[in-house]
C-alpha cells in the first residue's frame, strides 16, 4: 500500500469510530548515514521508517495517537487509542482541523542517496582536518542523506503532500594541544546537492580556526556592561529563545508573553527585520506544509523593529483570538544591515565576540544568564584573547531593543540566513 | 513485539560479530493547561536493527517491523554497509573484547495503564491547584510516560529481554508580579508504571504547596550578585553536577577524543569527600531509576567507579572504547530508538552521600546562596559545566533570606569539585531528564547536598 492508501484508511476508520473531525499524517523516511570520530570513519547506517499520526475530535474532545507500523492491526490499535483518548477527554471549543484552502504537492531534492557523494564529501572533510587543523580533535561527525515524504489529510478535504531530499553534515570538535583543550564547537550545513567541498560551506572553517585560537583562554576579570557582537549562529540561538518566549503558542495562550499586547508596536531596534521564508532559494528545503495542515507562505515577524506577526498555530490562534501565522518559526531569515563585520568590530572599544551561549533556559519574562562559550574579547576595535569562565546576563526583550548594528555579511547554512548582530547593555562577568 | 526466544534464530544469520536488537518505545502524554486538555496522546514506535562489526568499522541498518524478513533484511543491509566502509578503509583493527554472562531476569513487559487514568489524574491535580491558588497567572499539569522494551541477541554477548517503564508528573505554576511572569516547576515520579507510582492526586498537595510558596517568593526575589560564590547545592542539583561536570567527560568515546578526563586518570580531581559512581541497576538494595542489566551490545552491566574519594578512577565503556583504552566493557552502550545505534551513555550517575546534615550546612554559610532546583545543564570538553538555576535563596548569617531570580551557575569540574567541603547524608535519585548526545536518552542521576564554590550569573 502507498502512504495515500494508509491515510485514506485511517481517516475512514476515524470517521467510522465516531469522529466529528480527524486529521492524519503519514510520513516515510529513509536515512543513509556515515559517522566518523577522532579515529576516522566508524559506522555506515541505513534506516527505513514510517510514522503515522492521528488526531480525532469527537464533540470537541481531542485524542491523539501515533505508530510507526504499517501493519493493519497496529494501525487499528492506533485508531482505537486515539478514539479512547478522545472519549476520556473534555470538550475544548478551540479544537478543530485545518479548513480546506488549496491542496497541493511539493517536492525538492533527490529521492535516492548517492553514497559515493556522501563518502567523498566526508573523506575530504577528514582530510582537510588532518592537513589544515592538526590540533583539532573530532568528537563526532555525521553525514546523512535524508529523504522524507509526508502526506497530511483531514476530514475537511485538505490533502497536502511534501517530499524533500537533502544532504546534511554536522560536526562537533575541539582543539587539543597536550593537556590544553578548547571548548566544544559544533555546526551543521544542509544542502540539496552536496556539490562543494564541505570546508567551503557554512562556518566550518571559521569555527575550526576559532577553536585553535581558544587553547589559551583568559578568564574575564570583574563585571561590566559591555557591547556584545553575536555571531550568526549565536544570534539565531538568542532570537529563537526570544521568539519561543514571546511569540509562540504557549506563552500567548497562557498570557505570560511580554509581547502579548505589542502587535504592531516596536519590540526591537529599527535595525532588525526578521522573517520566515520557506521559499528563499538559499535554503536547502523550506517547510512547505505546517504540522497542522496549511500551506506555508513567507511572513515577516518583525519589520524594522515592529512586531508584525506572532508564530501562532491554528490551535493557538483559536485560543487567543489572534491571527494564525503562515509559518511557525522555521526557515528564519534576518535581513543584513549596512555595516561590515570589520566596521562593527572596529567600533567596539571593549566587549565580546559572542560565539555560543550555554546556560539555563530563559525565564518567561526573558531574563537569562549563560556562559559565553568559544568567545573572544574585543579590545580597541580588534579581536583579542579567547575568554573562559565568562558569563553573560540580560533580558531577551530588552536585548532586542538594544541592537545597535547588523552586519552586511550573512551566514547561509542551508536552513537559515543570519548576520552578525551587536547587542548593547548586557552584563558580562567573570572571576 | 516478538519474544526473545523467537528472535534467537538471527544468530544463524550472523557472519561475524553482530548484534540484533528488537525494540518498542511506547509513550503517553497528557497536558492540562489552565483546566483545558491541550495534549492527550499515546504512541508506539518499534522495529529491529542489526549492527555488524568488521575490521574496526560498523554497518548498521534498521526496519520498522519484526518479521523474519525484516530481520534478514536488516542483517543483510548492515553487513553490506560494513563491507562498503571496510573495503574503502581497511583499518584492520582487532576483534572486540568478549564479555561475560548474565543469568538474571528483568521484569515482565506489563503496563495496564489507560489513557483515561492519566486524564482523570491530571484533571484532579489541576482542579486542586485552581481551587487552592486562585491568584496564579497560569498552571499546567503534564503527565508523561515512556516504556522501553528491548530484546538483544548478540553473537558475542548475552541475549536479554528488558522492560524499563518511567512516568513523571510535572506541575508548572506561573505568577505575575508588576506585569512580569515568574514560573517554577516541580516533578514527581521515576522508574515504574503509573499504577506502581501513583494512587491519589492528593498525595502531591504538600509538594505543590511548597512549589507555590517558592514561586511566590521568586516573584519577590532579587537578581543574584554575579561572581564566584560559596553555595549549597541541594541534592536535586548534585546529580546534574555528576552527570554534566564529570559524567560526560568520562564517557569512553569522549575520553578517546581527548576529553579533560583523558589525562587525569589516577589523579586527584576532587575533594576526598567526593565519590562518584555510574551505577548499572542497584545501589545496595535500592533499584536505580534507569536500571540497565545488559546493554545493547549484550554486555552485562557493571557499576563504573568514576571518582573514588577524590581520585579519578575509571571511565564508562562500550566494547569498542574498552578495546581502544585497554579496559573492561562496563555495559554503557545504549541506543534510544529501534533505529539508533548504541553509543556510550550514562545510566545512574550518582555522587555518594557524606555525613553532614543539610541544616548544619546552611547554618555554616555567612552570606551566599542555597540553590534548590535546575532547569537544564550542559558540559564542555574543558570540564566547564553550566546549568540553569530556577530556584534559590540567599543565605544571610546561616539563615535563608530572599529568593533569587533565574540564574545560571558554572565552573570547571575538576577545580570546583576540589572546593567541596561538606556533603550531606541524604541521597536524592531521579530520572526525569533526557540526555542529548546525537540521540536523546533517559538517564538516572542523583546525589546529596554539597557545599562548594561556583560562578553565579547575575546582574
Amino acid at each position: 500500500m502507498e502512504i495515500r492508501d494508509h491515510a485514506e484508511y485511517i481517516l475512514a476508520s476515524a470517521r467510522a469510530s465516531g469522529a466529528t473531525q480527524a486529521e492524519c499524517a503519514v510520513t516515510a523516511t529513509r536515512r543513509t548515514e556515515l559517522n566518523a570520530d577522532v579515529g576516522g570513519f566508524t559506522l555506515m547506517r541505513t534506516t527505513f521508517g514510517h510514522s503515522l499520526s492521528l488526531k480525532i475530535i469527537r464533540d470537541g474532545r481531542k485524542g491523539s495517537a501515533a505508530t510507526n507500523s504499517l501493519e493493519k492491526e497496529d494501525i487499528d490499535a492506533m485508531i482505537r487509542d486515539a478514539a479512547a483518548a478522545a472519549e476520556a477527554s473534555q470538550p475544548d471549543l478551540a479544537e478543530d482541523v485545518a479548513e480546506l484552502c488549496e491542496n497541493g504537492s511539493f517536492s525538492s531534492g533527490s529521492e535516492e542517496p548517492d553514497r559515493d557523494v556522501l563518502y567523498t564529501r566526508s573523506a575530504e572533510f577528514l582530510e582537510d582536518l588532518a592537513t589544515r587543523w592538526p590540533k583539532i580533535s573530532l568528537d563526532s561527525f555525521t553525514a546523512v542523506h535524508i529523504h522524507s515524504h509526508r502526506l497530511y489529510r483531514n476530514t475537511r478535504g485538505v490533502d497536502l503532500s511534501s517530499s524533500a531530499g537533502v544532504y546534511a553534515f554536522s560536526a562537533m570538535f575541539y582543539a587539543k594541544d597536550g593537556e590544553k583543550t578548547s571548548s566544544f564547537a559544533s555546526t551543521d550545513f544542509v544542502t540539496a546537492t552536496a556539490n562543494r567541498r564541505l570546508i567551503e560551506c557554512g562556518d566550518f572553517a571559521e569555527l575550526l580556526d576559532q577553536c585553535v585560537a581558544q587553547l589559551e583562554p583568559v578568564v574575564f576579570s570583574g563585571k561590566a556592561i559591555c557591547p556584545v557582537i553575536a555571531t550568526p549562529a549565536c544570534a539565531e540561538s538568542l532570537l529563537c529563545d526570544a521568539l519561543a518566549n514571546f511569540a509562540s503558542d504557549v506563552p500567548l495562550i497562557d498570557g505570560t508573553s511580554v509581547w502579548k499586547d505589542k502587535l504592531g508596536e516596536a519590540v526591537a531596534s529599527p535595525l532588525l527585520t526578521l522573517r520566515c521564508d520557506p521559499e528563499d532559494p538559499r535554503l536547502a528545503a523550506g517547510t512547505r506544509v505546517t504540522h497542522d495542515g496549511y500551506r506555508t507562505a513567507p511572513m515577516d515577524i518583525i519589520r524594522e523593529g515592529r512586531l508584525e506577526s506572532f508564530l501562532l498555530s491554528r490551535y493557538g490562534a483559536a485560543r487567543t483570538g489572534l491571527a494564525r501565522a503562515s509559518v511557525y518559526g522555521e526557515d528564519l531569515i534576518a535581513e543584513p544591515g549596512d555595516t561590515s563585520l570589520a566596521e562593527m568590530i572596529a567600533g567596539v572599544e571593549d566587549g565580546l565576540l559572542l560565539c555560543r551561549v550555554s546556560g539555563g533556559e530563559p525565564a518567561p519574562n526573558g531574563d537569562f544568564s549563560a556562559v559565553a562559550k568559544n568567545s573572544f574579547r574585543i579590545r580597541h576595535g580588534r579581536i583579542a584573547e579567547a575568554v573562559s569562565e565568562t558569563m553573560v546576563s540580560g533580558n531577551l526583550a530588552e536585548m532586542l531593543k538594544n541592537i545597535t548594528a547588523i552586519s552586511r555579511e550573512t551566514l547561509e547554512n542551508g536552513d537559515s540566513v543570519m548576520p552578525w548582530i551587536r547587542f548593547d547593555g548586557l552584563t558580562v562577568s567573570g572571576k | 513485539m516478538r519474544e526473545l526466544s523467537d528472535l534467537l534464530f538471527a544468530k544463524s544469520l550472523f557472519s561475524g560479530d553482530a548484534v540484533l536488537r528488537a525494540q518498542v518505545n511506547s509513550t503517553r502524554r497528557v497536558v492540562v493547561r489552565n483546566g483545558v486538555i491541550t495534549a492527550n496522546a499515546s504512541s508506539a514506535s518499534g522495529g529491529v536493527n542489526a549492527r555488524v562489526y568488521r575490521g574496526g568499522v560498523y554497518g548498521f541498518a534498521s526496519a520498522a517491523g519484526f518479521s523474519d524478513e525484516d530481520i534478514k533484511n536488516v542483517i543483510s543491509a548492515a553487513e553490506e554497509n560494513a563491507r562498503f566502509l571496510d573495503s574503502r578503509l581497511s583499518y584492520g583493527r582487532p576483534p572486540l573484547p568478549a564479555v561475560g554472562r548474565f543469568d538474571g531476569l528483568d521484569r515482565p513487559a506489563e503496563d495496564p495503564t489507560t489513557q483515561k487514568q492519566l486524564v482523570d489524574y491530571a484533571l484532579a491535580l489541576d482542579a486542586h491547584i485552581a481551587q487552592s491558588y486562585p491568584d496564579l497567572l497560569s498552571r499546567t499539569v503534564v503527565i508523561t510516560g515512556l516504556n522501553m522494551e528491548k530484546c538483544v541477541v548478540a553473537s558475542e554477548g548475552c541475549d536479554f529481554h528488558s522492560f524499563v517503564p518511567r512516568v513523571y508528573v510535572y506541575v508548572f505554576l506561573t505568577v505575575e508580579k508588576d506585569g512580569e511572569p515568574f514560573e517554577l516547576f516541580d516533578c514527581f515520579g521515576g522508574g515504574g508504571t503509573f499504577g506502581e507510582l501513583y494512587s491519589d492526586p492528593a498525595d502531591h498537595a504538600p509538594a505543590i504547596d511548597r512549589l507555590y510558596r517558592n514561586v511566590k517568593a521568586k516573584s519577590e526575589g532579587v537578581f543574584a550578585d554575579a561572581g564566584v560564590k560559596t553555595v549549597i547545592l541541594a541534592p536535586e542539583l548534585s546529580g546534574m553536577l555528576a552527570h554534566e561536570a564529570v559524567g560526560h567527560t568520562s564517557e569512553g568515546d569522549f575520553v578517546l577524543s581527548g576529553s579533560v578526563s583523558a589525562h587525569n586518570k589516577g589523579k586527584e580531581v576532587a575533594s576526598d569527600l567526593v565519590t562518584m559512581i555510574d551505577y548499572a541497576h542497584h545501589i545496595g538494595d535500592r533499584r536505580c531509576p534507569m536500571p540497565v542489566y545488559v546493554d545493547d551490545e549484550g554486555t552485562p552491566a557493571e557499576d563504573a567507579v568514576l571518582i573514588d574519594r577524590g581520585i579519578l578512577k575509571d571511565y564508562m565503556h562500550s566494547r569498542e572504547t574498552a578495546l581502544r583504552l585497554g579496559c573492561r566493557p562496563t555495559g554503557n552502550a545504549r541506543g534510544f530508538a529501534y533505529s539508533d545505534e548504541p553509543l556510550v551513555r550514562m545510566r545512574n550517575t550518582v555522587i555518594l552521600p557524606g555525613k553532614d546534615k543539610l541544616a548544619d550546612m546552611i547554618a555554616s554559610v555567612e552570606d551566599e546562596y542555597y540553590l534548590l532546583s535546575t532547569s537544564n545543564g550542559q558540559a564542555d570538553s574543558t570540564g566547564e559545566f553550566t546549568f540553569g538555576i530556577s530556584m534559590g535563596y540567599e543565605i544571610k548569617k546561616g539563615r535563608l533570606g530572599r529568593a533569587i531570580k533565574n540564574t545560571s551557575i558554572s565552573g570547571v569540574a575538576f577545580e570546583m569539585l576540589k572546593t567541596v567541603d561538606m556533603v550531606s547524608d541524604d541521597l536524592y535519585l531521579e530520572s526525569n531528564g533526557m540526555c542529548g548526545k546525537k540521540q536523546q536518552i533517559p538517564v538516572g542521576l542523583g546525589g546529596p547536598a554539597l557545599r562548594c564554590r561556583v560562578a553565579v550569573g547575575g546582574r
